[in-house]
């Protein structure tokens, strides 16, 4: 039988541009992460692993990609149960979680990222501390029949910061598709 | 002073030498099981879509895939290693239109699409990359504004 959606539209639309806080990446920005991003693509920039030409650059300083910074920044796939706790706490209280949460509802608890964007306005590398990021919830489209089950088109955007400077470092809009997987 | 030389890439492209229509040195990539292994270390993303071949089949891919951070981490290497290592990305989105698996071999291909300069006069190269697969030439597409340093 089909599942009803009537209503879920109304419900979701409650948590599209509320204020959000700044979570921090679990540590701060390394060198050995960076090349860790840098060797999955086999990427030889001077500017990520070679201290002297980076030093000599206009950059003056060993960077990160511009580009890794949703990499560097995710969440830490274990830690210590009592800072796992934490994270999730602060995680839960979120408008993106408690959208999520009306979507798992209905089945939807399978992600896709189908557009990301990204601009660039500073460098920064090791040595920055932790990556912040504050991610909002812009968009969320009605329910969907995709090739891979219905589902809803989930749009946010993050601003990311570094402990270094209150100025972000960047910011990106993420299109995601949110669908109920193992219907087909 | 003595600037130190990369074996690997030039400091930067000129800005005023880059036209419209140039195409960039196409890159492959063969993508392995241990590609998708290096793609969860590079990225730490544990979503079990990218490790779990049973995972990705029952939510209707046809095995584990690329995530799109590998993507905007070879996007990155193909610009700047066209563009130097003073090159810096401004702007980068990405589109799959396609999943990258294991056995896969991706081709990625890029032209310059706009020279310009943006109010704060810095020297702007648009660029539409495009990745290919076994199956089709736009498997994942990119747009990319890259500023050269000089």
């Amino acid at each position: 039988m089909q599942r009803s959606y009537e209503g879920l539209e109304q419900r979701l639309t409650a948590y599209v541009n509320q204020p959000v806080d700044r979570v921090w990446s679990p540590w701060p920005l390394e060198a050995s992460s960076i090349r860790q991003f840098c060797g999955m693509v086999e990427d030889a920039n001077p500017a990520y692993w070679d201290e002297t030409i980076a030093a000599e650059s206009r950059f003056g300083r060993l960077i990160a990609p511009p580009h890794a910074l949703m990499a560097l920044a995710i969440d830490a796939w274990w830690l210590p149960a009592h800072q796992q706790a934490e994270l999730d706490r602060v995680k839960a209280s979120t408008a993106e979680a408690k959208a999520r949460a009306v979507l798992a509802e209905y089945g939807m608890t399978t992600v896709t990222v189908v557009e990301r964007e990204e601009e660039y306005f500073a460098p920064y590398g090791p040595g920055d501390g932790r990556i912040g990021r504050e991610r909002r919830v812009t968009a969320i489209s009605p329910v969907k029949q995709t090739k891979v089950g219905p589902g809803v088109f989930f749009t946010y955007e993050i601003d990311y910061f570094t402990e270094r400077s209150d100025e972000p470092v960047a910011r990106a809009r993420n299109v995601t598709l949110i669908y109920e997987g193992g219907t087909r | 002073m003595t600037i130190t030389e990369s074996p690997t890439h030039r400091r930067s492209r000129e800005w005023a030498d880059v036209s419209v229509g140039e195409e960039l040195e196409p890159l492959t990539f063969e993508v392995t099981r241990s590609t998708l292994a290096k793609d969860v270390v590079g990225t730490r993303d544990l979503y079990p879509i990218h490790h779990d071949h049973e995972f990705a089949r029952a939510n209707g891919a046809r095995d584990i895939f690329l995530n799109t951070m590998w993507y905007q981490g070879l996007v990155g290497r193909f610009v700047n290693e066209w563009g130097g290592y003073e090159s810096f990305l401004r702007r980068l989105s990405v589109q799959m239109q396609a999943h990258g698996c294991p056995g896969d071999v991706l081709t990625v291909r890029g032209t310059v699409t706009a020279v310009r300069r943006d109010e704060a006069g810095r020297g702007l190269i648009d660029i539409e990359v495009a990745i290919a697969n076994r199956d089709r030439d736009d498997a994942v597409v990119a747009k990319v504004t890259v500023e050269l340093a000089a």
